[in-house]
């Protein structure tokens, strides 16, 4: 696709074939997807990967164009992201109740820490206090969904302790 | 709040995965009711009791304040 950004966009895809089957793995087995429809649920988040890559492959070689159109093109990955949240919410529907429970926990555990660990991360930077590793744009688009997982994991590993 | 889950579940004889399939739940959902770590909802309460033939009240007591 986008020669320079093969590697990387390669290494996205798979981290979210990977997180469909840790998230599957977290659950009771009377609830578990099959690999196809974990695919399947999780399809949205690839096209949002797509599309960013895409995105920002524009930006960096339209760099002259409107600023309405470059801002369309920036916030493009938004609209497969939220199609994607609702296949999860369509998922998180169908599941007993307690199942449901715990991932509407995990996933308002994983928001509010992502939520926190941006603003940390915004007040270091404007405090100068990051050293080598500033972030002037903050986590971005792959590290917000990195550190959702991270904590969703965790997140979900505490709720079923607290439900076993 | 206090139930009768396990003691009704296990005088009919039934598992934890019986239970767990007759009410269309996960066997962690029912172990979870019964360890009165987690208070089902009251669809799944009538559910419950409709299944051991008891009523509500009979299957759940609240817990004293």
């Amino acid at each position: 696709m986008i020669p320079n950004h093969n590697g990387q966009f390669a290494l996205h895809l798979e981290s979210i074939l990977y997180s469909v089957d840790m998230i599957n793995n977290l659950l009771p087995e009377a609830v578990q997807t099959s690999p196809s429809e974990a695919i399947k649920l999780s399809g949205w988040a690839g096209v949002a990967v797509i599309v960013s890559f895409g995105s920002r492959w524009w930006l960096q070689h339209h760099a002259d164009w409107n600023d309405v159109l470059r801002t369309g093109v920036a916030l493009a990955p938004i609209v497969p992201s939220l199609l994607w949240v609702r296949s999860i919410t369509r998922w998180m529907q169908r599941l007993d109740e307690l199942q449901r429970r715990i991932q509407y926990e995990a996933w308002f555990f994983a928001a509010m820490g992502t939520v926190f660990l941006m603003t940390a991360l915004n007040l270091s930077n404007s405090a100068g206090t990051l050293g080598p590793v500033r972030m002037r744009n903050g986590l971005g688009w792959e590290g917000a969904f990195a550190a959702i997982f991270f904590l969703y994991c965790i997140g979900c590993a505490l709720s079923n302790r607290r439900y076993k | 709040m206090k139930n009768q889950v396990r003691t009704m579940r296990t005088a009919k004889g039934w598992s934890q995965s019986d239970l767990a399939e007759r009410l269309e739940v996960s066997r962690q959902t029912v172990n979870a009711i019964e360890t009165e770590r987690y208070d089902p909802s009251l669809p799944l309460a009538f559910k419950l009791a409709r299944l051991f033939r008891v009523t509500i009240e009979d299957l759940f007591v609240p817990d004293k304040d």
